[in-house]
């Protein structure tokens, strides 16, 4: 299994050079790629259909602990062949979207798009969450770079840079949220977590698990209240809105909710939010739907919308809303990709991307047009379209959970909304004869039809026929959710029920809107104050602060002195250690004289310190070279005093270097000094250096009430001869013990002095020519 | 003082190398090594070039200070490979006994220390120094 | 004695941050030794100096002794005394090539980068 993701990056890698290669050709050509990964895929399904997993393991990082486990079950197989199926048709699509563009810009895009389908499939194949969150991260880079594509438009960037911050952010709050239940359950197996659920559930983190994970899903399916990002996205290259932006990342958030629904079983608050969350999610996407004006910005919305009936039917418990759920996400994947990649020839053909410009396009792309109609008949719900089946499943899902009448009532009008919204979309743009199109610049070619037509007939033929798919994908996928078999009857036609009533209504309603469309939509874009308020203002708000707090902070502490640099390092580290002496759990504590004064020693340390202060009382810059000299010697005596010959040495080789190398720096530089702060800068430095020197002295003195662990230096002593075959316990350390440490350290030392002899390399001309 | 201080650097530099190579090699079993034999051969180099010039010194190390560091850096760094060998852990060392004499890989290590301590130092000395007249 | 030890030390690194804090390159480089110094002596104090005998396995012996200073703190610090010798060497070396093109040893001269203007200046000038 782990090919398929091996196969995919492979095809990613090679998309560049494929597209010097092929030319307008490479669309066709690197769409087998997805396709044979599609018929790979596809060969499981036997082993899923009983609701079991085909399972395969290899070790990534064994140290901690984590497998690059991939785990194939009904539901990741239907993820799996949304991604791999819509995959192929994309990239069709895009190398006829692209076909007047440069083979570089093609090869980029198709490049992305492999990677990007790379990253969806390691999402839901990989078992264990921190290989999948890894992935789930890529593919908030990789859509990054999509909305980005148009690089040289500032919109573009802009809503890149809000999706990262979005999707990003959320998945680093999802991060926190595995590694809390890593914490918990000490397993990152995905398997493993949902056997040991009770535990998880039981444990004090559970709320907050619960609602890291809500967030990161919320972010990556754009609910309420990060619903914003998703319309924005739509600056991508249409192949990509289609793909990315409606048929797969964005279910990721469904995917993981619908995974941890089963983990979060018998706590209720969890799915008593998810029906919450998503229901206002469908409110305020519908409302915006209808007052959109791009073509793309109101299937944006709608897809929002859809998002949120998503999240509500998992927030719902039973069989029926998981078979709900399986068939909402096929047959939404099927119209909306449909829909997409219709908008995306019209606006191709016509550079124009408000819906109200657009008009009586059927005469010019009339394959398209049929197309956009049967996609849309689906989204609106109609017989026999597939979507009407959903639709059905989705009220039967309500209607037996014995919800009380406001989510229905919500999910009857946003229902509506969509039902208007395909109306609109499709017979707008392609049929009316207001704003008559009269020219268009680019004609339909195979590759603009491939996908719409054979998305949108599958929305029929999976409405006329649906027993196939439905033990085939449906039942599959529905009982790993449900997490034991269903007997699924995915049926067209269930009787006069409650549901065909509402269906009906939804329906009326929709046709309503559509008829209605432009009073209802120039009354809505009246009422800023409102769409304002469940806009992108709170993000805009929340990035602005972020910029404002770095302004400000940055005039105060990067105002270019470097001596205010170096004050406020020393004034925080005087602060902490102070207050780890107050607070620690030593406390405060001052050794009591001990009678171990030995007069020689004390001698030495007191001439330390006098070269200490002289060095900063010394007028001319030699003498306080001196000086230095002098502390540097008198610490070799302190080393040799107790019992140190090796440090003694090193320290006078050092010291004396030092004052060789110096020198020679002083030689170079004006001998007379000039003060260089006024008398109220060195009374405050005094004060800082004072404080420093006091906090130091205090944390000496009371070092020694910590007893000291000699175990190591104790082992070193011991093992030296016997193993290191050396008497000098210290430098049998050195190159024995802590060989590699000594490697680094004389790495830093050539690297430094490297350094040095590269900057002074033009000391003089006359250098080089002695040699 | 002219005459006497350059005719004197040169036994004296002589003198430091022997002291320096004799630290070096009874670094293990008595107070020395690597670094501080490193150090004092630097010294001695640095004398030279104080005493007559730079260019004295770099003819006196007949190698490239830079090359010298390099190939210091690069024997410590060999010596730990027969470790990985045999043990799979680089750095553990070889060690072969002629009656009480201990020869093992751990001294090639020092001796990898000892040409970085002096290459380094003298990249510096020879650089601060180059350019300044007596 | 500790106390003589804590006043020594804390004498030098205060010493140390004073001529950190001045404007003249040559004053941070001395204060970057004294602190260097001041540190290893620090660490070296830490390992207890109950000791004097150097940690050297005498002749016939196969163990160290265990009346001998602590040998693992002066490995340590060995290798620490010529890092902060390369550091300093390096910094000066820094200081010496600034002073070569700016012409001044005061870090209050070395204003080639404010002259530039703030970040945040540019990014409301290019948003205008």
């Amino acid at each position: 299994m782990a090919w398929i993701i091996i196969i995919a990056l492979a095809g990613a890698a090679i998309a560049r050079p494929a597209a010097n290669l092929f030319g307008k050709a490479t669309g066709w050509v690197m769409s087998l790629i997805p396709l044979a990964l599609f018929i790979m895929i596809l060969r499981h399904a036997g082993d899923v259909a009983d609701g079991g997993a085909v399972i395969a393991t290899m070790s990534w990082v064994p140290s901690l602990g984590v497998d690059l486990t991939l785990r194939l079950d009904g539901f990741s197989m239907l993820f799996g062949l949304l991604i791999t199926g819509i995959g192929t048709l994309v990239t069709v699509y895009a190398g006829a979207y692209f076909a007047e563009k440069p083979a570089a810009d093609m090869g980029r895009f198709l490049a992305l798009i492999l990677l990007f389908m790379t990253a969806m499939l390691g999402t839901v194949l990989s078992d264990d969450l921190i290989v999948m969150f890894v992935f789930w991260e890529l593919t908030s880079l990789t859509s990054f770079m999509l909305i980005g594509f148009d690089a040289h438009k500032a919109e573009a960037r802009k809503a890149a840079i809000q999706s990262l911050l979005v999707t990003g952010g959320g998945g680093l709050v999802l991060f926190a949220g595995i590694l809390l239940i890593g914490m918990t359950l000490g397993t990152f197996s995905f398997t493993e977590i949902l056997a040991r659920a009770d535990e998880l559930v039981a444990s004090p983190w559970a709320g907050v698990i619960a609602v890291l994970i809500m967030i990161g899903a919320f972010t990556k399916s754009a609910q309420v209240p990060f619903h914003f990002w998703l319309p924005n996205a739509m600056a991508a290259p249409t192949p990509a809105s289609a793909y990315l932006h409606s048929a797969t990342m964005v279910k990721l958030g469904i995917y993981l909710l619908a995974r941890f629904d089963a983990v979060f079983a018998s706590a209720p608050a969890f799915g008593a939010t998810l029906v919450v969350v998503g229901s206002l999610t469908m409110l305020v996407a519908a409302l915006k739907a209808l007052r959109a004006e791009g073509y793309k910005a109101v299937l944006a919305h709608s897809t929002v919308a859809s998002l949120g009936i998503l999240v509500m039917l998992i927030g719902l418990d039973g069989e029926v809303a998981a078979v709900a759920t399986v068939g909402f996400i096929l047959a939404h994947a099927l119209y909306k990709a449909a829909l997409f990649f219709c908008a995306g020839t019209a606006i191709h053909a016509t550079g124009e991307t408000s819906l109200r410009k657009l008009g009586g396009l059927a005469r010019f792309l009339p394959v398209t047009a049929v197309a956009a109609v049967l996609a849309s008949l689906s989204m609106a719900g109609l017989p026999p379209f597939v979507g009407f089946i959903s639709k059905e499943y989705l009220f039967e899902a309500q209607l037996t959970n014995g919800w009380n009448v406001v989510p229905i009532v919500v999910a009857v009008l946003v229902n509506a909304v969509m039902c208007g919204v395909a109306g609109v979309v499709s017979i707008k743009p392609f049929y009316f004869k207001s704003h008559r199109v009269e020219t268009v610049k680019h004609g339909e070619t195979p590759g603009l039809l491939v996908g719409p037509l054979l998305l949108a007939s599958g929305g029929i033929i999976i409405g006329l026929f649906p027993d196939g798919i439905g033990n085939l994908l449906i039942g599959p996928a529905a009982s790993a959710l449900y997490g034991s078999p269903i007997d699924v009857s995915f049926q067209l036609w269930h009787g006069l029920t409650p549901m065909l009533v509402l269906s009906a209504l939804v329906v009326a309603i929709g046709v309503a809107i559509v008829v209605w469309w432009d009073f209802i939509h120039d009354h809505l874009r009246r009422h800023d104050r409102l769409f304002r308020l469940i806009g992108d203002g709170g993000y805009h708000w929340v990035v602005d602060g972020t910029l404002h707090i770095a302004r400000s902070s940055t005039r105060v502490l990067q105002n270019g002195d470097q001596r205010r640099y170096t004050a406020i390092v020393v004034a925080v580290v005087v602060a902490g250690l102070a207050f780890a002496l107050l607070a620690g759990p030593a406390g405060l504590y001052i050794a009591a004289p001990d009678g171990s004064l030995r007069a020689s020693v004390a001698i030495v340390l007191f001439l330390s310190a006098a070269g200490a202060v002289a060095t900063v009382l010394a007028r001319s810059l030699i003498a306080a070279l001196v000086s230095v000299g002098i502390v540097g010697f008198a610490v070799a005596v302190i080393f040799m005093l107790n019992g140190a010959p090796d440090l003694a040495l090193t320290q006078i080789a050092v010291e004396t270097l030092l004052v060789i190398l110096l020198t020679a720096v002083l030689l170079r530089l004006p001998a007379r000094q000039r003060h260089s702060r006024t008398v109220g800068e060195r009374r405050r430095d005094v004060g800082l250096a004072t404080a420093f020197g006091a906090v130091i002295f205090l944390a000496v003195a009371s070092m020694s009430v910590i007893p000291l662990d000699m175990s190591l230096s104790d082992y070193f002593g011991q093992t030296s001869y016997l193993e290191g075959f050396g008497r000098n316990v210290v430098n049998v350390i050195l190159v024995d013990y802590r060989a590699i440490d000594t490697l680094g350290e004389i790495a830093v030392v050539a690297f430094a002095t490297l350094a040095v002899w590269a900057l002074l390399r033009n000391t003089g001309p006359k250098t080089r020519t002695k040699e | 003082m002219q005459i006497i201080f350059p005719t004197m650097s040169r036994l004296f530099f002589i003198l430091m190398i022997g002291v320096s190579l004799y630290m070096l090699f009874r670094g293990h079993n008595e107070p020395g090594g690597g670094f501080i034999g490193g150090l004092i051969a630097a010294l001695g180099f640095a004398l030279l070039a104080m005493a007559h010039d730079v260019g004295a010194a770099r003819r006196a190390l007949m190698v490239h200070p830079v090359a010298l560091m390099g190939g210091g850096l690069l024997l410590s760094f060999v010596s730990g490979l027969p470790g990985l060998l045999s043990d799979q852990s680089f750095l553990t060392h070889w060690w072969l006994e002629i009656g009480s004499l201990h020869l093992g890989t751990a001294t090639t290590f020092d001796i990898g220390v000892y040409c970085v301590v002096i290459g380094g130092v003298l990249c510096l000395v020879f650089r601060l120094y180059e350019g300044i007249e007596q | 004695m500790n106390l003589v030890y804590a006043f020594a030390i804390a004498a030098q690194m205060g010493c140390g941050v004073y001529l950190l804090l001045s404007r003249h390159g040559v004053r941070i480089l001395l204060g970057i030794v004294l602190l260097s110094t001041a540190t290893n002596l620090l660490i070296f104090v830490a390992g207890g100096l109950r000791f004097t005998a150097p940690p050297v396995i005498e002749q016939g012996m196969r163990m160290l002794g265990t009346e001998t200073a602590n040998a693992l703190p002066q490995a340590l610090i060995l290798t620490a005394i010529v890092i902060g010798f390369a550091l300093v060497a390096f910094a000066a070396a820094l200081m010496l090539k600034t002073y070569r093109s700016v012409g001044s040893v005061l870090t209050s001269d070395h204003t080639d980068a404010e002259a530039l203007g703030s970040p945040f200046d540019k990014e409301a000038l290019r948003d205008a």
